[in-house]
């Protein structure tokens, strides 16, 4: 065979799988808006409180981001190679353990059965219940750990790549290092911070497990709320128009994230 | 190289360093440990043994899960990495142009929703395209593994020097002999690592699993989700310890080959 034939051939299979695998489930999705049926269609009331609280979980959950990255941002250009390299190892190892486990050890940890239950119970009686599981802060700052990864990830890629020499220069030409985070750094990783900001943001706006899992009956996210309105209510007209809007955002929010960077 | 290790350094790196890995890790930690005393509850916590690793083994629903979670991650990311490689080394050999559409495309699959993604499969199995099962669950993480290795491989591919492509091919080569003694050497530690990633992120995938799944298919994340509702025994504990283990073996096998490589290449 002529290798622009193995090649042509490996391209149809390439995108054979990813049409099929991916942007054909996309296109139905949108056609499913278009040309499906409105019959089990449950009204917008349900999806319009299912979006105000999957939005304020999201929010609280993006500030504890911001809590952790700031401190992060400051001292990252500070640190030795080899602190730098495990806090990057340290983040993949959290990205690559399995969400479930991990949200065992949260329950394990956080929950009143677990170890603050156990310093609650031992500090303010036996009636402690831990705040930090099946409760919207709880639930939030379980999304915050589990989908942390997927800030710091790729922002502390982006942080080894600020150029040593121009945070040399701004030290050696006597700035300070407020004045290196406020120029030099903050100019460096302001557009991947709105990029990986809106990305976090809409994973945690679109959990399911999280808000199952820790957040009891009391919290959702919009993943358990498009579940449930298909499990329970068949009403595949109403998630697919939710779940086009949720990719449309996925789009625009890559756009701009995109394209300030090359700005 | 630290800047102005005496100046910044010290005391006020390691508290941050500490404050950030601490928080994040506890729940990891929990589990690893938790798995040693077979309960996840610290006021029960006992006798430090092996017991639920061993248990693990010996349960037989739990194992079936097992089998299935490695058959499916197994083969995906076989699947995906052997594709993405011959395409990019096929592009780079012949020289041909990259597609602009696939490098914008390519990112979808990573960063999409999988509650959309898992949607629109549930409405093709509705409407009688596809059938839901280990099929389906097969199809998107091969999709989705098939993004992901071509996102790690191709640095790899497009750093290889052209001039070493056609010294072989001058020297009358054929190209399937450029393919496996010129350019999978070079991008060899890159696919392992590729394939310890891709591994793993299918072996831990849970959304589009629990979606997609139907009735046939239970892999270890589903049954952990089950019993983490239901109540959870000391096996159960171990099996989440373990995956937990392995995750970090995944990425420590994964930074090793690259590092290696790296260090060779130095």
């Amino acid at each position: 065979m002529k290798p622009t034939y193995f090649q042509s051939l490996l391209g149809i299979i390439f995108w054979g799988i990813l049409s099929v695998g991916f942007l054909l489930p996309i296109l139905i999705v949108a056609l499913n808006v278009l040309f499906g049926s409105q019959e089990s269609f449950i009204g917008w009331s349900y999806y319009w409180s299912g979006f105000l609280r999957s939005f304020l979980l999201a929010v609280i959950s993006l500030l504890m981001c911001w809590l952790v990255a700031l401190p992060l941002i400051s001292a990252f250009p500070f640190w030795s190679q080899n602190i730098k390299t495990v806090v990057f190892l340290f983040f993949a190892v959290q990205m690559l353990i399995g969400l479930i486990p991990r949200l065992y050890g949260y329950l394990g940890a956080f929950s009143s059965s677990g170890f603050i239950g156990l310093i609650g119970r031992g500090m303010w009686g036996t009636d402690f219940e831990s705040p930090l599981a099946y409760s919207l802060f709880g639930t939030s700052l379980a999304t915050n750990i589990i989908y942390s990864p997927f800030f710091f990830l790729p922002l502390i890629s982006r942080l080894f790549r600020v150029p040593t020499e121009t945070v040399w220069a701004v030290l050696d030409l006597g700035g300070k290092k407020r004045h290196l985070i406020s120029t030099v750094i903050r100019n460096e990783v302001r557009w991947s911070i709105v990029r990986f900001s809106s990305i976090y943001f809409l994973i945690v706006f679109s959990d399911f497990a999280c808000s199952d899992l820790v957040g009891g009956g009391k919290v959702d996210a919009f993943g358990k709320t498009i579940y449930r309105t298909l499990i329970s209510f068949q009403d595949y007209w109403g998630a697919s128009v939710i779940a086009l809007g949720l990719g449309i955002v996925v789009f625009i929010a890559a756009y701009i994230g995109s394209r300030g960077e090359r700005v | 190289m630290a800047l102005r290790r005496g100046k910044y350094s010290g005391i006020w790196e390691l508290f941050i360093v500490s404050l950030i890995l601490g928080f994040y890790s506890l729940p990891s930690f929990f589990i690893l440990i938790s798995g040693f005393f077979g309960e996840i509850s610290i006021a029960k916590w006992q006798r430090f043994s092996f017991d639920s690793f061993v248990g693990v083994f010996s349960d037989s629903e739990m194992l079936s899960a097992l089998y299935q979670s490695i058959l499916i991650a197994m083969l995906s990311s076989l699947l995906g990495i052997c594709l993405a490689f011959l395409f990019l080394a096929a592009s780079r050999m012949l020289e041909t142009r990259e597609v602009g559409l696939i490098s914008r495309f390519i990112y979808l699959p990573i960063s999409f929703p999988d509650i959309v993604w898992a949607l629109g499969c549930l409405i093709l199995a509705k409407w009688g395209f596809m059938k839901t099962g280990f099929s389906m669950v097969l199809l998107v993480h091969i999709t989705f593994n098939l993004a992901l290795a071509y996102l790690i491989i191709r640095p790899s591919v497009t750093a290889i020097g052209q001039e070493k492509i056609e010294a072989a091919r001058d020297l009358g080569s054929p190209w399937g002999y450029v393919l496996f003694f010129v350019v999978l050497p070079e991008v060899f530690p890159t696919l392992l690592a590729g394939i310890a990633l891709c591994f793993i992120f299918s072996f831990d995938d849970f959304v589009l699993t629990f979606l997609l799944g139907g009735t046939e298919v239970q892999t270890v994340p589903l049954y952990l989700y089950g019993k983490l509702k239901y109540g959870a025994s000391e096996e159960v504990i171990g099996l989440a310890s373990l995956t937990t283990i392995l995750g970090i073996c995944g990425v420590i096998l994964a930074w090793f080959i690259t590092t290696s490589k790296n260090l060779e290449g130095a």
